[in-house]
């Protein structure tokens, strides 16, 4: 006997093509027990881009960490980097043959170390490439995250929260801004191609 | 249960990516409850496939 607490996804059909001699008894303390650590796993998507992240932007943006013995000029250094990469979208966006484009070098390798790198390569096997503006706007917003933990000298060891969901929408809206323009549009799809091709010879 | 354990580990890293990468609470319930009901059904569906064949 099969005890389902999911039983308005699992259909009756599937349920009934379980051997009885291979049946295995199914409780809700089963399916309560595994939601502890797929909630993990939920957090552990932005948190391997971020991770990637905070590895990243102090060296492809020069970018030196504020303590208490950084020299003033350093540190105002640091700030006038981050408030311009802040404005305008420019931690997302560089400008590309005229075109503004999310292809800084800081932000593909991010998207090449993480997705294709990471653990053997293995999470590419769980990404649909139909979703790239997603992987494109996480990067996005990973960088981001890392720029505002300089600007405020606060770190967070934990992956971004659903505080920075607006700013992961809107970088997704850039991208779909972009597409509004022909030429912008053929460049992006350029640009990912390439960036699959490249990932898939790592 | 411990394949459909890993296999749910799978599908919710794909449902994460392609759907909700920021999940309420309330959302994250129900994209764990799906991500292990599609590994059931995938692990089912193996198991019956392998049950035919044999």
């Amino acid at each position: 006997m099969i005890i389902v607490s999911f039983s308005r996804y699992l259909s009756t059909t599937l349920i009934n093509t379980l051997s009885p001699d291979k049946a295995e008894v199914w409780t809700t303390e089963h399916l309560n027990s595994l939601h502890p650590s797929l909630s993990t796993l939920i957090g552990g998507v932005r948190l391997s881009f971020k991770a990637t992240a905070a590895n990243l932007v102090p060296y492809a943006f020069g970018l030196h960490p504020q303590l208490s013995i950084s020299t003033s000029a350093a540190t105002r250094h640091t700030m006038e980097i981050i408030r311009e990469l802040l404005g305008d979208f420019n931690f997302f966006l560089v400008d590309h043959n005229s075109i503004r484009l999310p292809a800084h070098p800081a932000l593909i390798t991010i998207i090449l170390q993480t997705i294709f790198q990471s653990h053997g390569g293995k999470l590419q096997s769980w990404v649909d490439f139909a979703h790239l503006d997603t992987i494109f706007a996480l990067s996005g917003v990973a960088i981001y995250s890392i720029l505002l933990e300089y600007q405020t000298g606060i770190h967070h060891p934990a992956e971004f929260g659903v505080e920075f969901r607006t700013k992961f929408n809107e970088c997704k809206q850039k991208l779909d801004d972009i597409r509004g323009d022909p030429v912008a549009r053929e460049e992006l799809s350029r640009l990912q191609s390439d960036l699959i091709t490249r990932g898939k010879c790592m | 249960m411990d394949l459909i354990v890993s296999r749910a580990r799978d599908e919710i890293r794909t449902l994460v990516l392609s759907e909700n990468l920021f999940p309420s609470e309330a959302e994250r319930k129900e994209l764990i409850e799906r991500s292990v009901s599609i590994a059931a059904g995938c692990v089912l569906h193996d198991h019956r496939e392998l049950f035919s064949l044999s």
